[in-house]
């Protein structure tokens, strides 16, 4: 699947320290269009800073990252986001705009500073909605949604900036069952239709449902990338998450079942001093 | 601003119209747009704060302890000569409304701009300190005699407390991981009270009555006696100031999301943090310079334009600059004419309206949900 098609996001040897702690160290990683990426690990493997340098967010110690062939940081902040969106897990709002007004922002970048929103804008925001399947919520105020509604909206948001790369922090995490498959779904479909889709995610289920490759970090290093049969193994499992857990094939899915049995003890257990 | 709680059955429908539209999305069909609040109210807003603005210069300029009648007033107003009144609408009225007409625009905007740079509804330039800070350097001009050397002097000075006040501010602000609306309101106190003690420290040690006069009068802002001269200190910078302020009107939204939100969405933070510091300083600067210390209008001003037609800054500064200026015009008549003959100072009067909506702006802060 590699090599067939344009790599749009691209990063190497990407170190990061905050407050004097490395937190992530020499990543490398490509995902090209069409590809639904997954960043998997454990609590404090570094999955959130990582997806935060990529989205340009976060400054990088050390490393390259490109989009397209663009160094990340050499492009102007427009630029910038009319290629990626980005959506953080928290999304909290004080002020009460409604939730079209949100997904509308997502224009900013396409829009002149001296120059008005365009009909054209309106519509992109519209049909954005809708693909979210938030419509309803268009006049709502985003105060007054749920965590997994507002979750919804800022996605509408990020499609509006009708980007190359789509970068998502945990974007299921607030969702109920429904809206998990319902969010899933539409970054499966915006793969389909050529874009580079990177997803942090906890489940690892959802992982091995839906995306194409996986990128698993473990203290700020990847430990292991590829396929979701390469990546989720019981050993990987157990060397990573430090529990004994069995992979087999989900008979309803098609897709790998990860059951997670119980946590081991003994080396693995205790090897984790840093882990907050 | 009607906002019913929604169902999980208005989502799960929600949902369906989403998959409904995404299945003719090569036709292009687009489900019924979402109803536009704003534009129509927009027109009506700003229609309505135009009458009110006018109603406020007529009124405050023609009531006094001599009462002109409106038609007069409108009349001189519009240019016509004759009037038996025009001395003392031109020599003492006009410039007194003008004066509190820009400052408390330019009070009106600062108070919206730095609540989008700290994403904090409570943030205003008499809050945060920032006045004090105009204050404080405005009072050491003076008190150093500085302000022989030109007109100009006194506006920069106040300016660059200004400047100074934000910035420190924004850098012990933006410290702490913790960005809660209480540790901002905390930096303010301190500021306050330690710009305070300078003030103090400084009209102890004024070295005649006439001076220790001219700094009692920055500790609680007034409009009394302002004349031509002030007009202009304070025009132009404002003027300039809310003008450019404009272009920034879309930033500002994105900038509510929150800094990385903003930075992903296209915004360069750092360089509009940059500009929207040192023209929400100019603001407060030429306030202060010409009007001292006046509280709450920066809070007042943005918070009851929020509330009617939302939050979105292409709306909310001009209409904040235009409200801002008829309340501080006003502000200023109830000031005069509330116990005449004695008069209140002007930062009283906004300072009596401003706390109560102040305290409760923290009491609805604090029954918001924070999931």
């Amino acid at each position: 699947m590699m090599g067939q098609r344009a790599s749009l996001m691209r990063a190497d040897g990407v170190r990061v320290d905050i407050d004097g702690r490395t937190i992530v160290d020499g990543v490398r990683l490509s995902v090209a269009a069409g590809e639904m990426a997954g960043l998997i690990g454990p609590n404090g493997a570094g999955k959130t800073t990582l997806l935060r340098v990529l989205a340009g967010v976060q400054p990088a110690a050390h490393g390259d990252v490109r989009v397209g062939d663009a160094p990340l940081l050499a492009l102007r902040a427009r630029e910038r986001a009319r290629r990626l969106a980005y959506v953080p897990q928290d999304t909290t709002l004080d002020f009460d705009f409604t939730a079209h007004d949100v997904v509308l922002m997502g224009r900013h970048p396409h829009v002149g500073r001296f120059e008005p929103l365009r009909p054209a804008d309106y519509e992109v925001a519209r049909t954005m909605l809708a693909e979210a399947g938030a419509t309803r919520l268009a006049g709502q105020l985003v105060t007054t949604l749920s965590g997994g509604e507002r979750q919804l909206v800022h996605l509408a948001k990020a499609l509006a900036h009708e980007p190359d790369v789509l970068l998502l922090d945990e974007p299921v995490a607030a969702l109920d069952l429904r809206h998990q498959l319902q969010v899933l779904g539409l970054l499966r479909r915006q793969a389909t239709r050529g874009l580079a889709v990177v997803a942090v995610l906890h489940d690892l289920e959802h992982a091995a449902r839906f995306c194409d490759r996986l990128f698993l970090l473990d203290g700020g290093r990847l430990v292991a990338a590829g396929t979701p049969r390469e990546v989720l193994t019981e050993k990987t499992l157990a060397d990573v998450y430090g529990v004994r857990a069995v992979v087999d094939d989900d008979v309803a899915t098609g897709a790998l079942r990860v059951t997670a049995l119980d946590v081991m003890s003994g080396p693995q257990a205790d090897a984790r001093p840093d882990r907050a | 601003m009607s906002s019913q709680p929604v169902s999980e059955r208005d989502v799960a429908s929600s949902a369906e119209h989403g998959e409904a539209a995404e299945r003719s999305l090569g036709s292009s069909v687009v489900p019924p747009p979402p109803p536009s609040r704003r534009s129509a109210p927009a027109i009506a807003a700003f229609t309505v704060l135009a009458v009110l603005l006018a109603g406020a210069v007529i009124a405050a300029v023609s009531l006094g302890p001599i009462t002109i009648p409106f038609s007069e007033t409108a009349r001189v107003l519009l240019g016509e000569r004759g009037s038996e009144h025009a001395a003392i609408i031109d020599t003492i009225r006009l410039p007194r409304v003008l004066v509190g007409l820009f400052v408390g625009a330019g009070l009106g905007v600062a108070g919206a701009v730095m609540q989008a740079l700290f994403r904090n509804p409570l943030a205003e330039p008499g809050v945060l300190g920032v006045s004090s800070g105009a204050a404080v350097a405005a009072v050491a001009v003076i008190v150093s005699g500085a302000t022989a050397a030109g007109a100009w002097v006194l506006p920069v000075g106040a300016f660059l407390g200004a400047l100074g006040a934000l910035v420190l501010v924004y850098a012990v602000a933006s410290a702490p991981r913790d960005s809660s609306v209480a540790t901002l309101l905390l930096i303010g106190i301190a500021l306050n009270a330690l710009f305070g003690a300078v003030v103090s420290a400084i009209v102890t040690n004024a070295p005649d009555d006439d001076t220790l006069r001219g700094v009692v009068f920055w500790l609680n802002g007034d409009l009394v006696a302002r004349t031509w001269s002030h007009v202009q200190i304070v025009a132009i910078p404002t003027v300039v100031a809310v003008t450019a302020v404009l272009a920034f009107t879309r930033d500002l939204n994105v900038m509510l999301l929150g800094e990385a939100q903003a930075r992903a969405s296209g915004v360069d933070v750092v360089r509009l943090r940059r500009i929207l510091l040192i023209l929400s300083a100019v603001l407060t600067g030429a306030a202060v310079a010409v009007a001292g210390i006046i509280g709450f209008v920066g809070l007042v001003v943005p918070h009851v334009l929020r509330l009617v037609l939302g939050p979105d800054h292409r709306i909310l500064l001009p209409g904040s600059a235009i409200l801002g200026g008829s309340f501080l015009v006003l502000a200023d008549l109830v000031a005069r004419m509330l116990f005449s003959p004695v008069t209140l100072q002007t930062g009283t009067v906004t300072a009596f309206l401003g706390s109560p909506i102040f305290l409760l702006l923290v009491l609805r802060r604090r029954r918001a949900p924070r999931t």
